[in-house]
């Protein structure tokens, strides 16, 4: 069981764990032709941290295990990242990453249930958060205090579902749900306030009734503020993390654009990519 | 020792009662709907009750959720609401996880004749026999109901329950076995009425005016539509010349194009004549039997159809009736496929 805390103090380890796990999504999706790596490197940061930082309690060796908490990556396209670590904490073999996308691999370009690790089918946005709320209600009900993680995108955020969710959440007093908005201010192929605006997006979150808290989702010492408690309150909110982020953090090249959804660097831009992460 | 319902609310909620005051991990969520149905539900199964709100994607979600954490889940709603509003999520979220969630639609074709296409169950059969793994039952009988409550209740994956609201002509012994998905409730020699759900009644009472008729007409209950007995299909179909297909959904999908692909697939000699709702919008206002009438689906144009075809066929002579008329029948608005730009 991995329930370890780190030190919050201890920043420089998980910034070279992030370098480390963009690098190997990075050289994964290049092999593949195939990835979605902006939303996988905006959210990069946090996942290090629940992975690696003790925020999530679970077992490699027991995916299945019972009282694990529970992370859904609603926006399951940035997968990317996710499986380099679930493949480096032990879920499954790190040459499995090799094969991602490739023909008779279980690695394909969206969540899917069956990798070890992953909860849930997700790569059709606006589902994750009613099934964590469905999953932190059950927990409720059946007396277990494990928690779920659901990661969102704030693309993903237009859609209808997640404030059905949102209200739902709020009335079940769902306190051990935690989401984290990956708030990078893009969608798939235009900037959100450009589309269907956000903003003001945490007074959103606050309005359905959810503890809101603000971070800079690239900073370690934010994400440990911010989530660090979440395993010791006893809360009758769910709370929202919003975390502000670049999507396609980690190659200046594709950094806050539109470009970034599901283009893969080319040429020299690879090579940049790879000095910044080395 | 199985109960006889004589109502479907009964038939389904007090069997689903039964099952759940045995076992707390049973949950029953309503998007609010069905209110009086759930009286005893709410005043004796507090825990294991909850009207989720008028969020029908929240609520596949949140049951697909509540299913991975280990219980065992039933939600309840008017058909078009929790199939359509929410496709995706039943196709996703319950199907493709292949989880134990049973979706009650209640209300089947033309349940509410007065309340236009948003409260017509054109479509639904047509939709749900596209999820691989679902289970799909259309009960044409309270014991069949009570049945498949308890068969979505053992099942390891999805159920989907289309349910009408009846009255049903009560066919089946309540402890009968329900396991071959499909009833030849009586043989014919000229004509085989392939039917499910509440018009399997009506299939009956045509083929009793058919026999007055001189026509030997057989009936055929699809109370399973999926996982569809293919085999007993084709052995109940295999001695007909003619097949008539009946359904209150329509013509594009349902049960006709089962029986179609069943037919061709195994080369079986017999026609297949699909009667169901046409390719459009009915905007009319009327009773169950008046919707039915404008596509032939009423008792005369079930009987005037195979009247007609045993014409044709024989130089049988009979006298088809005129169509009757729907006496708040307003013009049709048809919208064909063709017109539709988006």
């Amino acid at each position: 069981m991995i329930h370890e805390r780190e030190s919050l103090m201890d920043t420089e380890r998980y910034e070279a764990l992030s370098k480390r796990t963009r690098l190997r999504a990075l050289e994964m999706a290049l092999q593949a032709g195939a990835g979605h790596l902006g939303g996988s490197f905006s959210c990069a940061d946090i996942l290090v941290a629940l992975y690696y930082g003790g925020l999530l309690r679970h077992d490699p060796a027991d995916p299945t295990w019972t009282d694990r908490d529970r992370l859904i990556l609603s926006k399951g396209h940035a997968n990317n990242t996710l499986y380099v670590i679930l493949a480096d904490r032990g879920y499954f073999p790190p040459e499995e990453l090799d094969r991602f996308c490739r023909p008779g691999s279980f690695l394909g370009n969206h969540c899917d249930k069956m990798v070890p690790g992953v909860e849930t089918i997700s790569g059709s946005l606006g589902h994750g958060l009613g099934t964590a709320a469905g999953l932190a209600w059950g927990a409720r009900l059946s007396g277990r205090d494990y928690r779920v993680f659901c990661i969102l995108g704030d693309g993903e955020s237009q859609e209808g579902s997640i404030w059905e969710a949102a209200m739902f959440a709020h009335q079940r007093r769902l306190g051990n749900l935690v989401g984290i908005l990956d708030r990078n201010r893009l969608g798939s192929e235009d900037f959100t306030e450009d589309t269907a605006g956000l903003d003001p997006v945490e007074d959103k979150w606050a309005a359905f009734g959810w503890d809101v808290r603000s971070i800079n989702g690239h900073d370690f010492h934010d994400i440990f503020a911010a989530l660090g408690d979440v395993c010791s309150r006893d809360r009758q909110r769910p709370l929202m993390i919003v975390a502000n982020t670049v999507k396609g953090r980690g190659m200046p090249v594709l950094e806050n654009t539109p470009r970034a959804h599901h283009t893969l660097p080319k040429g020299e831009q690879i090579e940049m990519a790879r000095r910044v992460l080395v | 020792m199985t109960r006889a319902y004589t109502e479907a609310r009964d038939a389904c909620f007090e069997e689903l009662f039964e099952i759940a005051s045995h076992d707390k991990d049973v949950i029953l969520l309503t998007a609010d709907t069905g209110a009086f149905a759930f009286q005893r539900f709410r005043a004796e199964l507090p825990d294991q009750f909850f009207n989720v709100g008028i969020a029908e994607q929240n609520a596949m979600t949140v049951a697909a959720g509540l299913a991975l954490s280990g219980k065992r889940v039933f939600v309840f709603g008017i058909s078009n609401f929790v199939t359509l509003r929410c496709f995706e999520q039943i196709k996703l979220d319950i199907c493709c996880m292949d989880l134990p969630v049973t979706i009650i639609g209640m209300g089947t074709g033309y349940v509410y004749p007065k309340d236009g296409p948003t409260h017509h169950m054109t479509d639904i059969l047509s939709l749900v026999r596209t999820l691989p793994g679902l289970t799909v039952w259309s009960p044409s009988d309270y014991s069949i109901i009570a049945a498949a409550i308890r068969s979505a209740y053992r099942a390891d994956g999805p159920t989907y329950l289309y349910m009408d609201k009846g009255p049903f002509d009560a066919t089946y012994s309540p402890d009968a076995d329900f396991s071959d998905g499909l009833a030849v409730l009586r043989s014919g020699r000229d004509v085989t009425l392939v039917a499910t759900g509440v018009m399997v009644a009506q299939a009956m009472r045509v083929a009793t005016r058919l026999t007055e008729r001189g026509i030997d007409a057989g009936v055929i209950d699809l109370y399973r539509i999926k996982p569809l007995n293919v085999p007993l299909l084709e052995r109940a179909l295999a001695g007909s010349r003619r097949v008539v297909t009946v359904e209150e959904n329509s013509v594009i999908g349902g049960l006709g194009s089962l029986v179609c692909e069943t037919v061709a697939e195994a080369g079986l000699p017999a026609s297949v004549k699909r009667l169901g709702i046409q390719d459009t919008y009915r905007c009319d206002i009327s009773d169950r039997e008046g919707m039915r009438a404008l596509d032939g689906l009423d008792l005369e144009g079930i009987e005037r159809t195979v009247c007609r075809w045993m014409d044709d066929d024989t130089g049988y002579r009979t006298a088809p009736q005129p169509l009757r008329s729907v006496g708040s029948r307003r013009p049709q608005r048809r919208r064909q496929t063709s017109e539709v730009t988006r």
